[in-house]
């Protein structure tokens, strides 16, 4: 191999005699990145902050009932063993409570368990705000607020209020932030409720709350497990689902499958299947992302592909000399790769500087979207991951695409254009 | 002592048709020897040059240097060979046309890395100094004229002291007075240094001051 002094020498003249082809090349290259760069912040971006924000506001792992249809009604258990058909028409769900079964004897376990940050137990029911003349249609959720705090830091989420008036007082609840918009009520205001047990009574708003994620926001209320188990005229072992959460959520899953043995008349769900379904829509948009980012790494290889055979076809006589005078294939072959990777890095670099200012100018523009989440800014990722994969992209490409016409360089006989 | 020897070379281009450009050339020539090789245009003087320099290994025959056969080494091999013991200047002169004159007579002596860069340096310079040259050793070499490129291939050729130095029509640009002073040189590196030279020349003034004329007609030697 040729000393790197002389490679690099040859290098440097090849990429300043040529600058219009070097800043075209570079160029390409930059372009490619920068475009990855802001692709993948973005929509990537936008799909991870997604299923961050679902995953944040959804526990580890929920037990819960299910209101089921028993497969067989009695009717049909006495006859099963003889040859009649019995049909039963519009079989009704057995009339269960929806609570979970020896609910207290399940947290205490579960507080037991290792890792565990909290476990919150809470009480759902559906109801209907009343205010004036406007009847909405919502929920109200019974919430262990300590348990919540360590599980969804839900004091971060207060607009008004406070979280502990609910402990303070009974029959005081704390609404999303939409909800008490539409029912134009603040904290201190007096809100009608009607359960679907004929329970109606006046409660008390003691907190405004802004989760974020548009469903939340505009049907769901908060009160203690104590407020919403008497509203129900439920006892207090009354629980129809229990959130909790591991310090490594991947534990979840793990954990859950034990528990569906042991639990067998609970539903367990882990955050594995939750993000599931956020997932398969998220994999369309990326799948984009990458069919595109490739185009455009392709077309920028090609930009470099193309002025690389031109200029070794331009360095035809030079290449002769080099030869002539002793330098290897192999040296002709590395001193165009070589010039093609530098190339390569400096687009890149610069792919990646303007890519991360682009974004970030992006990520101060105000932008206000209230659908599924709400945001006032469209969520930009910066991670560092999506910069070190857009630098690899960006030296692979040049590397393939300066590979083919510096070995075809290093091909070239000399012989044939000394002799002119 | 011999120090090139070829036996019953045959060179037949193909394309665009058949032509046979060598026919059964032997010749042997000896280390320190200067030898001028004159002929007709066309009577395969540069072809013959292209199979002594090992560059064109396209032929049929022994071509032996140093007393070692040629035929099937290695490109690796002939090329580190052409490097260190054999300076060519080709007949169209070429030179690296975005180097300068001095970076093009330093490129042989870089890439055999036996000397640090700023003696190769010096020596580049002393090379161009020798043929007059000092004064454009930092233009670049295509903004200089046809006589000046010439004379910095031929510095280039010598600048790693090779043991054997071919000239293409080494003065074919050169005005009387430097064609002298590069002639001068060669006889002076073939009597001192031992080297040997070998070159094709038109002008008939240099056959009478080299060891020995070849003369080629028609593919053969005389
Ligand atoms: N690549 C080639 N393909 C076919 N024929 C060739 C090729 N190169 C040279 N020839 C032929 O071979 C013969 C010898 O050519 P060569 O270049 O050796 O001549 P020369 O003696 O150096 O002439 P000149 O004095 O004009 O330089 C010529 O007739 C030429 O046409
Ligand atoms: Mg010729």
């Amino acid at each position: 191999m040729m000393p790197p002094r002389l490679l690099f020498s040859i290098v440097k003249t090849h990429l300043l005699s040529r600058k219009k082809q070097t800043i075209t090349s570079t160029a390409g290259v930059m372009l490619g990145i920068l475009m990855y760069i802001f692709m993948v912040s973005f929509i990537v971006g936008l799909n991870e902050y997604f299923s961050d924000i679902m995953l944040a506001a959804s526990p580890h792992v929920r037990f819960y009932t299910d209101v089921q249809q028993d497969s067989l009604s009695i009717t049909e258990r006495f006859y099963k063993d003889t040859t009649q058909q019995v049909f039963v028409h519009h079989q009704k769900p057995k009339s269960a409570d929806r609570t979970i079964k020896k609910a207290p004897d399940v947290i205490n376990y579960l507080k037991k368990v290792p890792n565990v940050i909290a476990v919150s137990p809470r009480v759902s029911t559906p109801i209907y705000y009343t205010m004036g003349q406007s009847n909405l249609n919502g929920m109200l959720t019974g919430i262990d607020i300590n348990a919540e705090q360590l599980l969804f830091q839900i004091n971060t989420k207060l607009v008004d209020g406070s979280f502990e008036s609910l402990l303070n007082s009974e029959n005081t609840i704390a609404l999303g932030v939409s909800l008490a918009k539409k029912m134009q009520v603040s904290v201190g205001d007096r809100v009608l409720v009607t359960l679907p047990n004929g329970v109606v009574t006046y409660v008390q708003v003691g907190a405004v709350f802004k989760w974020g994620m548009t469903a939340i926001d505009n049907t769901q209320g908060f009160a203690s497990v104590q407020t919403v188990q008497k509203l129900m005229q439920k006892n207090a072992s009354f629980i129809t689902d229990i959130y909790l959460k591991f310090v490594n959520p991947d534990e979840a899953p793990i954990k859950a499958e034990e528990w569906r043995a042991v639990f067998d008349e609970t539903q367990i769900e882990d955050w594995k299947s939750t993000l599931a379904e956020i997932e398969s829509t998220n994999k369309l948009r990326n799948m984009i992302t990458v069919l595109v980012v490739v185009t455009l790494l392709t077309v920028s290889g090609f930009g470099i592909y193309n002025i690389q055979t031109m200029m070794i076809f331009e360095r035809m006589k030079d290449i002769a000399i080099l030869r002539a005078i002793g330098l290897q294939g192999n040296d002709i072959r590395l001193i165009f790769l070589i010039e093609a990777l530098i190339i390569g890095l400096l687009g890149s670099i610069l792919g990646l500087i303007s890519g991360f200012l682009i974004c970030y100018a992006v990520s101060k523009i105000p932008y206000h979207v209230d659908v599924v989440i709400t945001i006032d800014h469209l969520p930009i990722q910066f991670k560092t991951i999506y910069y070190v994969s857009g630098f690899m992209f960006g030296i692979i490409t040049t590397a393939i695409a300066g590979y083919f016409p510096s070995k075809r360089a290093s091909k070239i006989d000399p012989v044939e254009i000394i002799r002119g | 002592m011999h120090i090139i020897t070829t036996t019953s070379i045959n060179k037949i281009f193909r394309k665009p048709t058949e032509f046979h450009a060598l026919k059964d050339v032997s010749l042997s020539i000896d280390e320190g020897e200067f030898v001028s090789i004159v002929g007709k245009s066309g009577c395969g003087k540069s072809t013959l040059l292209y199979i002594l320099s090992t560059m064109d290994t396209d032929f049929t025959g022994d071509l032996q240097m140093f007393n070692e056969s040629l035929v099937g080494k290695s490109s690796a091999y002939l090329a580190h060979l052409r490097n260190k013991n054999i300076g060519f200047v080709f007949q169209f002169h070429y030179l690296l046309a975005e180097f300068s004159a001095l970076e093009n007579v330093m490129v042989p002596a870089l890439k055999l890395n036996e000397k640090h860069y700023e003696t190769i340096k010096k020596e580049a310079m002393e090379k161009l100094d020798l043929l007059g040259l000092a004064d454009i050793a930092h233009k670049r070499a295509n903004n200089l004229s046809g006589g000046q490129q010439q004379r910095v291939a031929i510095a280039r050729a010598l600048i790693n002291n090779p043991a054997i130095i071919i000239g293409d029509e080494p003065t074919g640009n050169l005005d009387s007075e430097n064609s002298a002073i590069v002639i001068q040189l060669f006889k002076t590196l073939a009597k001192e240094q031992q080297q040997t030279i070998i070159i094709v020349t038109h002008d008939i003034d240099i056959p009478k001051v080299t060891d020995r004329t070849i003369t080629m007609s028609d593919g053969r030697i005389l």
